[in-house]
Parts: C-alpha cells; structure tokens; sequence
C-alpha cells in the first residue's frame, strides 16, 4: 500500500477530522479516542474517518489535510467513519445489556451463590435470552409461584451444561405432565438454539 | 468371552430388574444403566452417521449437542430427553442424597424407552453431523 489515496478502494471514505475529535492511527495501534497520536501539523495518519474496508484497516500511511480534502467520496458522519469507537460503544452497550438481562434473570430464577451460573450465560450470550422468554411458559406449565433453579453441571470430563431444575414435592406424573406441555408448547421449537447446553428438568424433593 | 458384539437393550433390561428392587444402591443403578443404555443406542447410530468424538472433550456432551442442536425436531427432543437422564444418571452416581428415588427410576425407564422408540422411527441419516455447527 502506498498511501496514495488515489489507489484506496472505491467505498474507501475520508474525512478531515473536525476539531477536538479524536484522531486514529489505524485500527490495531489506536491507544485510546482520547489520545490523539503525535503527526506534524497538517497532516493525519492511517485511515482517519475513513469506512469500514480492508485495505482502510490495515492502512497506516501518513497521509496530508490536502489528500483528505480532495478525496472523492462523500463525507460520511463521524459515527460512520470511525470503526473502533465505534464498535466500542456497541460492544459497551452489548456489555451493558447482557449485564441487566442477567439480573433481570435473578427475579425468575434462583442462581447458586458461586459464580458458575454467571460465568455460563457470560460464555453463552444467547442463552440469558431464551430463559428469559422461558419464564411466562414455565409458568404457565408447572404454575404461577414455581421457582426453577439454574444449575451449571460440570460432568466427569468437564464439560457444563446448564440445567434449570424445578424441585417439586408434588406427584411424580405431574411435574412429568407439566414438563411435557413445556416441551410441546415452547421449548421443543426453541430448543436448537442452546445447541444442547441448556435444558429444564425435574428434581423430586 | 463374547465373541459377538453386546447388545445395549441388555443395560435397559438390567436397568428393570434392578428399579424392582428395594435397595438404594440397585435404583442408583438402574438409573445409570438406562442412561447408559440410550448413551450407547444413540452414539451407534451417530458413529454410522459419521460423528466423530473430538478429544479433550466430554464424548456424552458432544453427543447430546449432536442431537440436540440438530435442526431436525424429533432428533432435538431425543437430545432433551438425553439430557435429563445424563442429569439424574450424574446424580445417581454422585449425589450422597437422592430424593425420591424409588419414584424417580420409573420415569427414568419410561424415558430410556421412548428415546428408544424414537430413535427406531428416526430417519437412519439422522442425526447428521454435517448439518450441525461445531
């Protein structure tokens, strides 16, 4: 790459920075967006606003005020042309909602005071999901007050899977009853997507 | 010595006999040897199908995933039914306390014989490796 923003790819996009944004080097050294890098005066590095292709994030040419302004493609805005804040903030707000749909897990569920339970739905992003949506069915199969407990079983080689157990002091063909109308209203079509990591069992107490 | 391959349905049939009887430790048993007898069903028809074990990890969680995951319904539910009896077999084998057990064994053998039946009526390619993520 030469750093001429003429052989940039067509979808390629620049931008001059406008002032008090943060600058970038390139995608994979860029400190922090608020920490702009050291240039001469007039000059931008790598692939500053520049739009999410290839050759933009892996470019980290110096290239100058007069070459960002006579690129040939639109101006994109801010949020569209800077790849890693970007992807920040959506990784940040991913963060933050898993977070809150966890907790929100805990009025529904009762979790063991370790934290295997956490640290499984953490590794498994979509299952916090579909226990979620579990809980109006489970309700409405096994009754209104039922508590289910999530436990996070390790087997002999290591392997978790994620069990949650309704301990159930009733008849044993009840709670049988009550588990196969989960089954065929809701979990069989939602099943596949814990990939077998996930099922809803019995405990007799 | 047996000459000839073992015939799984021989755990389930231990698995009955031994729910028959009062002792604790003959129900633990019988719990494992039924998880065991559709643990050894299921991964003959998964091993023709061309599952391959990957090492270094749980052979029986591989499995389960392999049937669980499969986009094809009936073989997602032999994966759920699995599933649970893996849980009440780790339970049988390792729990000091099991409550209820005496009860527990009978919906363990119903289970351990639907997954059977099942399992008979399910198409022979499936479950199919190729169609599940790894």
């Amino acid at each position: 790459m030469n750093g001429n923003l003429g052989d940039q790819t067509s979808h390629n996009q620049w931008e001059e920075a406008p002032a008090g944004l943060p600058l970038y080097q390139s995608s994979f050294d860029t400190p922090s967006p608020r920490q702009p890098p050291v240039t001469s005066p007039g000059t931008y590095r790598g692939h500053l606003w520049a739009s999410f292709s290839t050759s933009s994030l892996l470019s980290t040419e110096v290239v100058s005020t007069e070459q960002i302004r006579g690129a040939r493609q639109p101006l994109p805005s801010p949020k569209e042309g800077s790849l890693i804040p970007y992807l920040e903030d959506q990784m940040t707000t991913f963060e933050a909602e898993q977070e809150a749909l966890v907790q929100d897990l805990r009025k529904h569920f009762q979790m063991p005071p370790d934290s295997s339970v956490i640290t499984f739905l953490n590794e498994h992003r979509n299952i916090p999901q579909l226990l979620m949506e579990s809980t109006e069915h489970l309700k409405d199969c096994f009754g209104p007050s039922t508590i289910f407990t999530l436990r996070a079983q390790l087997d002999e080689s290591g392997s978790r899977t994620l069990y949650a157990a309704v301990f159930w002091s009733g008849k044993l063909q009840d709670v049988r009853n009550a588990l196969d109308k989960f089954d065929n209203d809701w979990w069989l079509s939602h099943a596949g997507q814990a990939g077998g990591y996930l099922t809803f069992t019995y405990e007799l107490v | 010595m047996a000459t000839s391959p073992f015939d799984w349905i021989g755990y389930f049939e231990l698995a009955r006999d031994l729910a028959e009887r009062d002792k604790e430790a003959c129900q633990r048993s019988s719990v494992s040897r039924a998880y065991y007898y559709v643990y050894n069903i299921a991964l003959a028809r998964a091993e023709r199908n061309g599952f391959k074990v990957i090492q270094g990890e749980s052979t029986h969680a591989q499995l389960w995933r392999l049937y669980s995951a499969s986009p094809e319904a009936q073989c997602s539910y032999l994966g759920q039914i699995a599933l649970r009896l893996k849980e009440k077999r780790e339970r049988a084998d390792y729990r000091p306390l099991y409550p209820r057990i005496h009860e527990e064994v009978k919906g363990v053998l119903e289970d351990a014989q639907e997954f059977a039946l099942r399992l008979d009526k399910l198409p022979p390619r499936f479950p199919n490796p190729k169609s599940v993520r790894s």
